[in-house]
């Protein structure tokens, strides 16, 4: 069976600076991966490096079992939030919803994201949404699509704590719909519920831990005691001097 | 390519900058001829500001364009679309809508005032087909700069050192090197050293259309004979595709190993 | 004035009469004489030989005794490309009303339509000349009138194509009112002294529409030279005077609106330089007195080559000129220009005298670099060399400073 995820060896630097020193990773067809690491520990690297946005020194990537690096094709599977997403900004929602679904040659289920009420501002022109209107957007584009693994980088940095809900709870029905998700995030609580697997980047290398290990190791079923669990480790993965 | 193209140039047909970049060239021309002595005169001075203006804003809105479209360059590559095809329907989309803007600006005026070319379709197509090609070379530059370069600042510094450089430094050379070498006989050389530089080069070509080309004598009559043949209009029609060809290979090069951080 | 109108007609009427005294020929198909050599051989001194319509294939004619050809009705004499056409050796002859076609082009001999050689008191006037080698020619000839005539060469290269009017060694000529286009050269003067060339046409000739040579005290005025080859050329002469003639658009790679050349002790005023290569080159210029010129949309509207001495240049008008005056040499200059007016003057007149408080330098740097390395001048209209003159204007000692217009009009004159 081809994994949605399947990393082996991968290495990249900038110039001198190596970041991911040989990451082997793979991800299991409907679960939900969690990668965590301090600041510059290459969690946006990694991500990258899977969306084909950065060019690794060595390794191989695949998705679904198409190569990466080969052709454009396999992100067909994939739905990708980026943090900051931009549009030429004199094209309406419609437009850009076109544009996107003619690439994809898939039309956008509007009814499986009714949540984030993207109707309302279709034909309004990118540079005159709100920031949170843009982010709903953003998140639409990701989801309508049906991918069968969705990549969220930081997803719900810059949305409100109702918004942030509500996104995770559509995350929640990807889950529940089969799909997989690799999710990097700051905030713990995005992730307690809905990730099964947690990988802390560490000196460039990546350790998966289940979450059912982390809830043992914090041998308590108390919120703090899993937050902790985790600072722990994320204390270790800090990338140490040499 | 042909999607992003389609939805990119309509895009830009919208934006402020083109109808800006199309207000400004039309007031021009407008004044142009309205008030020049001659369709000669015209035509001379439309010229000036071509060379000088086309590079500069060419310049200045491909890198700009480029920097801006970083977020989208990001939520397509989650798409099926390779990098290449991407940023080339940009490229074109860019080139025809300030293409256009160009070309209609240029032109109601020159068809509100009946200004005639005296039957030289020549001059004309120099005229508009080198204005085009000098859209395409410079906005390969900016793209090529743009994807080097990360750093927005340093990109538009090193924009406007290309353009002095080849507006008003390149010149300032090959004057030095014809007073320095002036003791011999240089017709060829400075001839090859129009074809190097695409500014100079569109110059010269509308040049020769004008009356002005008399004034240039010798040197004039040589150029004249130049790019009278068959094969003079070639060589300067290769070396302007060479200046698009060029800064667009370089572009995707640097593209297809170019890490998004 | 209607009285005078009447004692006019009578004069005219008396002359003719006492002209038609003498014995009339009349040659056409259906007259006395077929041919006009047949009139020519027994035709006496002061006979009228009358030719009536009609094309008289003909060469080599020649008018040895004083006497009038008078063409009625256009006749015309075809030397269909074999040779010269009519040939005046006595004196007192008129030629008048005929066409004169396809004198053949020879390389040995300069063969004309008309030739004169060694005549006085010839008048030729009101003929067509049409592709002819040389129109009409002239040698040690003097007191001659050309007038009227309508001159149209063979528009060809400069080998095979001679002169409208060519005068050589003759003096105290009249050239007036003629149109001369198509030849090598228009008029041609040389070694012909104390003549007057009024009120010519010269247009569309392969190299100038007037070439004057060695020809000391004459005048040329009111004439206008269009759109020739390479313009007007003066050269070698004393004591010429050029006054309200117009020179216009000869305009090409080597032409000029008046080429001087060795001038001295000259005047040239009132004329309109429009649209020239150069207006007026200058070289080896002395004395010569350039007054109430306009110069308008010139290339240069004067170029001055070295060794140009005490020239002055009073009243002229200069406007629209790509450059105003280039002179290839700093180091020297005793040319002076006073009052002139420049459209390219950027002073002030603070006692509203009507002249500018600082003066003008019309040699611009860029024009001094194009002199010395003409290879530059591709560089024209690039933005380099605006910056370069932009530059100037604010450091003016770049330029020459030798040579000024130290009174420039203000403000300078408009386009007229």
């Amino acid at each position: 069976m081809t994994l949605p995820i399947r990393i082996e060896g991968l290495r990249k630097s900038y110039g001198r600076k190596a970041v991911l020193r040989g990451i082997d990773l793979h991800c299991e067809a409907g679960t939900v991966t969690a990668v965590l690491g301090s600041n510059g520990s290459g969690k946006s690297t990694l991500i990258r490096c899977i969306l084909g946005l950065n060019v690794p020194e060595s390794g191989t990537l695949r998705v679904f079992g198409e190569d990466v690096f080969a052709a454009p094709s396999y992100r067909r599977h994939l739905g990708y939030m980026p943090q900051h997403p931009s549009f030429p900004e004199n094209l309406t929602v419609h437009e850009i919803l076109q544009l996107v679904s003619r690439t994809r040659g898939v039309a956008p289920d509007f009814t499986r994201c009714a949540a984030l009420q993207v109707e309302a501002c279709l034909s309004q022109r990118w540079k005159t949404l709100s920031g949170g209107m843009k982010q709903r957007v953003n998140a639409f584009l990701a989801m309508a699509f049906n991918p069968s693994l969705l990549i969220l980088d930081e997803p719900t940095a810059s949305l409100d704590p109702a918004s942030r809900l509500r996104f995770m709870e559509l995350a929640m029905a990807e889950k529940e719909r089969g799909k997989t998700l690799l999710i990097s995030t700051h905030l713990l609580e995005d992730i307690r519920e809905i990730a099964d697997y947690l990988v802390f980047l560490r000196n460039g290398k990546a350790h998966r831990v289940s979450k059912e290990l982390m809830l043992e190791l914090a041998g308590s079923p108390h919120r703090n005691a899993f937050e902790q669990a985790v600072a722990v480790c994320l204390e270790e993965s800090a990338p140490k001097a040499g | 390519m042909g999607r992003i193209f389609r939805y990119c140039f309509w895009d830009l047909l919208r934006s402020r900058f083109v109808l800006a970049y199309f207000g400004f060239f039309m007031l021009g021309s407008l004044g142009i001829f309205r008030f020049a002595p001659s369709a000669s005169a015209a035509f001379g001075a439309l010229l000036s500001a071509v060379t000088l203006l086309v590079p500069l804003c060419c310049l200045v809105f491909g890198t700009l364009y480029f920097y801006q479209s970083r977020g989208f360059h990001e939520l397509m590559f989650a798409q099926p679309i390779g990098r290449a095809p991407l940023c080339l329907g940009q490229y074109f989309a860019l080139s025809s809508a300030l293409g256009l803007a160009f070309v209609l600006a240029a032109g109601i005026p020159m068809a509100a005032y009946g200004f005639s070319t005296n039957g030289d379709i020549g001059l004309l197509a120099v005229f508009v087909g080198g204005g085009l090609l000098l859209h395409l070379a410079f906005l390969a530059l900016a793209f090529w700069i743009a994807v080097s370069i990360e750093d927005r600042l340093r990109g538009f510094s090193t924009s406007l050192l290309i353009w002095i450089a080849l507006v008003f430094g390149y010149d300032a050379l090959v004057m030095g090197l014809v007073m320095r070498f002036s003791d011999y006989p240089l017709e060829t050389g400075v001839l090859a050293a129009m074809l190097l530089n695409p500014v100079d080069l569109e110059r010269v070509l509308v040049l020769m259309h004008l009356d002005t080309s008399a004034l240039l004598g010798y040197t004039g009559a040589a150029f004249q004979k130049f790019f009278g043949t068959r094969s003079g209009t070639w060589i300067s029609l290769g070396a302007l595709s060479a200046w698009i060809l060029a800064p667009l290979l370089l572009f995707l090069r640097k593209l297809a190993r170019k890490d998004w951080q | 004035m209607r009285l005078r109108m009447l004692f006019l007609v009578g004069i005219i009427a008396g002359f003719g009469h006492g002209r038609s005294a003498s014995k009339r020929f009349d040659i056409g198909w259906n007259r006395p004489f077929k041919t006009l050599r047949e009139a020519l051989a027994i035709a006496d001194s002061n006979a009228v030989l009358v030719v009536h319509p009609g094309v008289y294939p003909e060469t080599g004619l020649v008018v040895n005794k004083p006497m009038t050809l008078r063409g009625m009705g256009w006749p015309a004499l075809d030397a269909r490309g074999l040779g010269a056409l009519l040939n005046i050796t006595a004196d007192n002859v008129r030629i008048t009303g005929f066409v004169f076609k396809n004198v053949g082009v020879s390389y040995l001999k300069d063969q004309a339509a008309v030739n004169m050689t060694g005549t006085r008191g010839a008048r030729i006037d009101s003929n067509r000349f049409v592709h002819n080698f040389f129109s009409i020619y002239g040698s040690r000839s003097r007191n001659t009138r050309i007038d009227n005539n309508d001159i149209t060469g063979r528009y060809n290269n400069e080998v095979a194509n001679g002169n409208g009017v060519h005068l050589w060694q003759c003096d105290s000529m009249t050239v007036k009112n003629n149109k001369a286009r198509g030849h090598r050269d228009g008029i041609y003067l040389e070694f012909t002294g104390h003549s007057t060339v009024t009120g010519n046409l010269a247009e569309k000739n392969i190299r100038y529409g007037l070439h004057f040579m060695f020809s000391n005290g004459s005048r040329y005025a009111e004439n206008t030279f269009r759109n020739n080859g390479s313009g007007v050329a003066v050269m070698y002469s004393n004591d010429v005077r050029m006054e309200d003639n117009r020179f216009e658009h000869n305009w090409g790679s080597a032409a000029y609106g008046l080429l001087c050349k060795g001038i001295e002790d000259s005047k040239v005023r009132g004329n309109i330089f429009v649209e020239n290569t150069v207006g007026v080159f200058q070289e080896g210029l002395s004395r010569v007195q350039f007054e109430e010129n306009a110069f308008v949309r010139n290339g240069w509207a004067l170029k001055m080559v070295a060794n140009c001495d005490d020239n002055v240049y009073e009243n002229n008008r200069f406007s629209g000129n790509t450059f105003d005056v280039s002179y290839n040499s700093s180091a020297h200059n005793s040319n002076a220009f006073h009052r002139n007016s420049w459209d390219k003057y950027r002073g002030y007149d603070l006692n509203r005298d009507g002249l500018g408080d600082v003066p003008y330098r019309p040699v611009e740097l860029q024009s001094v670099l194009m002199d010395r390395y003409p290879e530059a001048l591709i560089l024209m209209r690039g933005h380099f060399l605006t910056l370069l003159n932009l530059i100037e204007k604010q450091f003016p000692a770049l330029a020459p400073r030798s040579l000024e217009d130290d009174s420039p009009l203000f403000p300078p004159r408009k386009d007229s």
